[in-house]
């Protein structure tokens, strides 16, 4: 009994770990319609920015996701603008071929360069804080704090988009873009701050991947496509969904890999993915 | 106007077969090679070309290779190519090695599973091939009569380790955790046995994919079976991963080993929780076996660092042998070079290596513990710098 | 002037494509001299040749569904991976090459079969993401079903002393498979295809058996790729889930075939020799960056040249050179109905 309850508090703090990663995807990916498989790339970007920040300026892991994510909400805007914007007036056919094509290059660029910068050798951030027990199970505070800020951050972006303009507009454009034109929304710029919100997440959500992991030059396309089956999952363009995304999977590995042998839980990851996408391709919460 | 076109086009594809114009009279040793330069072997295996040219300029500033039917010494120079940890491609440039760069001798890639498609090039060509970490056991149960190896099988890496537990005796059960890598299940394999042999008792025995995240569950079970030692069988970011969330959890065994925990990166990423963890390494700098100060030459000049890159170290070995192979048997001609090697005893910086009958070779790294932030080895007594410390926890 | 435009006239096109006579002397001269590599060439020539024709066979067989149907399968490499796997266990239990490549081509053909049911209940990124989805489980189970297939350390089998029966057959692979290609480009069935890609409901009600064709297609583009991994275990002799399954192997050809043109007959092939050629003669000399370079590269022909070099404005002049008839509007940069 102790070691479900474990497990399952194991599988909740990684699944909020998931969702906090994959918000980005989920922006990129429903307000969009671009499928960035670049996204991991610029979470170990996060990660490597991380460790620097650590060895070279003293910040800790919190401060400098706050800074990162800062400087690539800027990098995301950037990236968008010179890259992406042109896209968006391809039909759907051609959009997704050539946001294929453009993604998947940036993410190998990135990679390679990083590794040849780098010299190649994973990294990890050495930041540690204690653990706390309670009732036989252990809660790693590290975690603890991520999960809360998955949640206020879920909360602060659901009322983002349902109480602010700037969030109405960017869902409206979703809905309906040339509604939202005539409506008066400046798609581009939405599309621009989207896109720079979700790259500055995964930025941010990087230096906390390189401090309770490592973070590699080569790992960004795997990582994506575990982002793309938690966003599945939980429903495209809903944004609690990401949170139960992520936790579905992550309950759903954990349990895998202690009941069934560690071997057979990346399957279960690609197995619920299929699986959503042949019998509700909405995902749980999603509404298209 | 087709016509005129097409034969257009033909004529530049033809261009393009023509072979390369005749190498001038031999002035130099190539040795042909592919490394892991980019791709998920990288991490292994970025630094083996730098480390080649390094040990390659170092020995032509020493005079080169005295080849005595030549009569006199000659500088050597390395060709090598990316292989994108891809073994068709590492397949295609090792032809391209023997048959357009005309290379003298082949020394092997980084990793098994390049190594089992580029050995099959030199077995199809007939062309001798020394082999440095590529050591899975399957490689050599082929039969293949072309290559030879210079680390033993990968089952026999902790070797050392072992033998030092049966003579200190020092905690009696273990736990192993084997990432799901070539490499790391061929250790493991062996490590079970001589675990076995030095009477330690073995309490689970798992294996986990590479891309694990959550290791909750495994260190639940860990933690249930208290053991004294923990063996995880991985390459670094694994192992770094675990440490991490066993320390999280609470978990703090008495002794914590990974086999190459002398990464940079897992003391990088792990700080003091590196502290007193055991691995094992083909070389640490402080040794003196075998010709050292080659090596040291070698690795002042590449700029690489050798805790960083342990793998790539035990590239270097075959560089050794091959070199004393070409002094004794005097001679450039591959084939009475390759039996020459085959019949030799080399003192090299790993130790003393000779061949095995299926190909293999004897060099197996040392157990090292990591010390205050710096490595040292531990066993045995003629190689040790220092001694090992148990328990971890204090 | 978008893909649509293209498309229409790339429909219409493909009922009047008479001047592919012109294609068919350059074809087979190049065909004699690909075939004359083992002799004319050297052993490193005839591996390179190897791998080109593998890419291409694959590049060229995506695209009859990704391309001309318009359903980008990013799994595509998955019957590539099965059919490697099941000529290496064939091989292992005693069977002969033959058995070998027969049984990989009709696995492969089985399991997109089997595939096709659910998979195409999904449209657009959706089954891009399924396919991917399924290429990835096949990778986890390689590792896992170690019995049969090796598990993560993979499986070999004895080399054979000779690779010239293997590069004739991927050679035999490349030349079926764009000639499937060009086949698919001239018939009605071709049409059919195109007008799924273009409108699937409009198709379905203008009569078209859109349930059928895309199970069927889905089948006939899979056996190619089952014969090539058969043909590339015989040669390289050892294969593991990553080299079976992983992204790289599947998505090289996908990659080719969109930068040469996808849904066209000389797409596949521009992009694929293009790119070997480029890796070859330029990036292999410089060591490191080359991934960054194919990388960009990418980008580049994404932003610039969405429809691959053969829709695109500066290569209309390269096509007039080679007196190579106008199919596809982009002398003009404009086709007009």
């Amino acid at each position: 009994m102790a070691a479900f309850v474990q497990i399952l508090i194991g599988s909740v703090l990684q699944g909020g770990l998931y969702a906090l990663g994959a918000f980005g995807l989920s922006l990129s990916f429903g307000v969009l319609k671009i499928l960035n498989l670049s996204h991991g790339d610029f979470l170990m970007l996060g990660g490597f920015g991380g460790y620097f920040a650590l060895v070279y300026l003293g910040l800790n892991p919190f401060v400098s996701a706050i800074v990162l994510g800062a400087a690539f909400f800027l990098v995301g805007i950037g990236y968008h603008q010179a890259f992406l914007a042109r896209l968006s007036h391809r039909t759907p056919q051609g959009l997704l071929v050539a946001s294929v094509m453009v993604t998947l290059g940036t993410a190998l660029a990135i990679e390679d360069l990083t590794s040849f910068l780098s010299g190649g050798a994973p990294v990890g951030i050495p930041y540690r804080l204690h653990s706390l027990t309670w009732g036989g199970a252990v809660f790693p505070v590290l975690r603890l704090i991520l999960l809360a800020a998955t949640l206020i951050l879920t909360i602060a972006l659901y009322y983002f988009f349902s109480r602010t303009f700037l969030g109405r507009a960017v869902r409206a454009s979703t809905i309906n873009r040339d509604g939202a034109l005539l409506v008066g929304i400046n798609i581009r710029r939405i599309a621009l701050f989207t896109f720079g919100l979700g790259t500055a997440l995964a930025a941010g959500t990087g230096v906390f991947y390189a401090t309770l992991f490592t973070v590699e030059p080569f790992m960004g396309l795997a990582l994506a496509l575990k982002y793309l089956a938690v966003i599945v999952v939980g429903g495209m363009g809903s944004l609690p969904g990401v949170f139960v995304g992520g936790l579905v999977i992550a309950a759903a590995e954990g349990f895998t890999a202690y009941y069934a042998g560690p071997r057979w839980s990346p399957m279960v990851a690609f197995a619920i993915l299929v699986a959503a996408l042949l019998l509700k391709p909405q995902g749980l919460l999603g509404r298209e | 106007m087709h016509i005129v076109a097409s034969l257009a086009i033909v004529l530049a594809f033809l261009a393009g077969l023509a072979p390369p114009p005749m190498a001038l009279a031999q002035d130099v040793i190539k040795i042909g090679a592919t490394a892991a330069i980019t791709g998920p072997i990288s991490t292994l295996g970025a630094a083996q070309g730098k480390l080649w040219e390094g040990w390659a300029q170092a020995q032509n500033e020493a005079g080169g290779i005295f080849v005595k039917s030549l009569g006199k010494r000659m500088p050597i120079k390395i060709i090598y190519y990316d292989d994108k940890s891809d073994p068709k491609v590492s397949v295609k440039f090792y032809e391209k090695l023997i048959t357009e760069d005309k290379v003298n001798f082949l020394i092997g890639p980084m990793g098994s599973p390049i190594g089992f498609a580029a050995t099959t090039v030199a077995e199809r060509y007939k062309f001798p091939m020394l082999l440095g970490p590529s050591s899975d056991p399957k490689i050599f149960e082929r039969g293949f009569k072309y290559i030879q190896g210079v680390q033993d099988l990968a089952t026999e890496w902790s070797r050392h380790y072992f033998d030092m537990h049966a003579n200190l005796r020092k905690g009696q059960t273990m736990v192993l955790l084997t990432e799901d890598i070539l490499f790391s299940r061929g250790v493991a394999d062996g490590s079970k046995r001589f675990a076995a042999a030095a009477g330690l008792k073995l309490l689970s025995d798992e294996v986990a994919p590479a891309d694990t995240a959550d290791f909750t569950p495994l260190i639940t079970r860990m933690k249930a079976a208290n053991p004294a030692i923990v063996y995880i069988s991985s390459y670094p970011p694994f192992f770094v991963k675990f440490a991490k969330q066993a320390a999280e959890l609470g978990f703090n065994p008495p002794a914590l080993h990974c086999p190459l925990c002398s990464a940079a990166s897992v003391r990088n990423s792990l700080g003091p929780l590196a502290e007193l963890v055991t691995g094992e390494i083909f070389w640490v700098p402080g040794m003196k076996l075998g010709d050292y100060k080659m090596l040291e030459a070698a690795l002042q000049k590449s700029g690489v660092d050798p805790f960083q890159w342990s793998f790539a170290l035990s590239s270097l070995i075959q560089l050794e042998v091959l070199r004393a192979g070409i002094e004794k048997g005097g001679t450039l001609d591959r084939d009475v070079v390759f039996n020459t090697i085959k019949g030799m005893e080399v003192k090299t910086i790993g130790g003393l290596w000779k061949a095995r009958p299926n190909g293999a070779g004897t060099i197996t790294p040392f157990p090292i513990q990591i010390q205050g932030g710096k490595m040292v080895t531990i066993w045995p007594p003629e190689a040790k710098t220092g001694d090992y410390v148990y328990p971890r926890s204090r | 002037m978008d893909d649509r435009d293209i498309a229409l006239s790339t429909a219409r096109d493909a009922r009047a494509v008479h001047s592919v006579r012109p294609y068919w002397f350059l074809a087979a001269l190049l065909l004699a001299v690909a075939s004359a590599t083992p002799w004319i060439g050297s052993r490193y020539h005839v591996s390179f040749m190897f791998l080109l024709c593998m890419h291409l066979a694959m590049a060229a067989t995506y695209d009859i569904v990704g391309g001309y149907m318009g359903y980008i399968n990013l799994g595509h490499g998955a019957f590539f991976g099965l059919g490697a796997y099941v000529y290496g266990a064939t091989v292992l239990r005693g069977g002969n090459p033959v058995l070998g490549l027969l049984l990989a081509t009709t696995a492969a053909g089985l399991f997109a079969g089997l595939v096709a049911v659910p998979v195409f209940r999904l449209r657009g990124v959706y089954f891009a993401i399924a396919t991917f989805g399924i290429l990835k489980l096949l990778e986890v189970l390689a590792a896992n079903l170690e019995p049969a297939t090796g598990g993560t350390p993979g499986l070999s089998i004895p080399p054979t002393p000779s690779t010239l029966p293997t590069f004739f057959l991927m050679l035999a692979a490349a030349v079926a498979a764009v000639g499937l290609s060009g086949w698919i480009c001239r018939s009605r069935l071709g049409l059919g295809l195109i007008t799924v890609r273009e409108d699937e409901d409009v198709a379905e009600v203008s009569g078209v058996n859109t349930r059928w064709i895309k199970r069927r297609m889905f089948m006939l583009s899979a056996l190619i790729p089952g014969f090539v991994g058969g043909t590339y275990m015989w040669q390289i002799t050892y294969v593991d889930p990553v080299s079976a399954f992983g992204f790289e192997v599947s998505f090289t050809p996908i990659i080719m075939a969109m930068l040469g043109g996808t849904g066209t007959l000389a797409g596949p092939v521009v992009g694929t020799v293009f790119l070997t050629l480029v890796e070859e003669l330029l990036w292999s000399r410089l060591g490191y960056l080359q991934l960054t370079m194919y990388g960009l590269v990418l980008v580049f022909i994404g932003l610039v040249m969405p429809g691959g070099l053969m829709r695109s404005r500066p290569f209309a002049h390269v096509y007039r050179v080679l007196a190579i008839p106008d199919h596809y509007g982009y002398r003009s940069g404009r086709r007009r109905p």
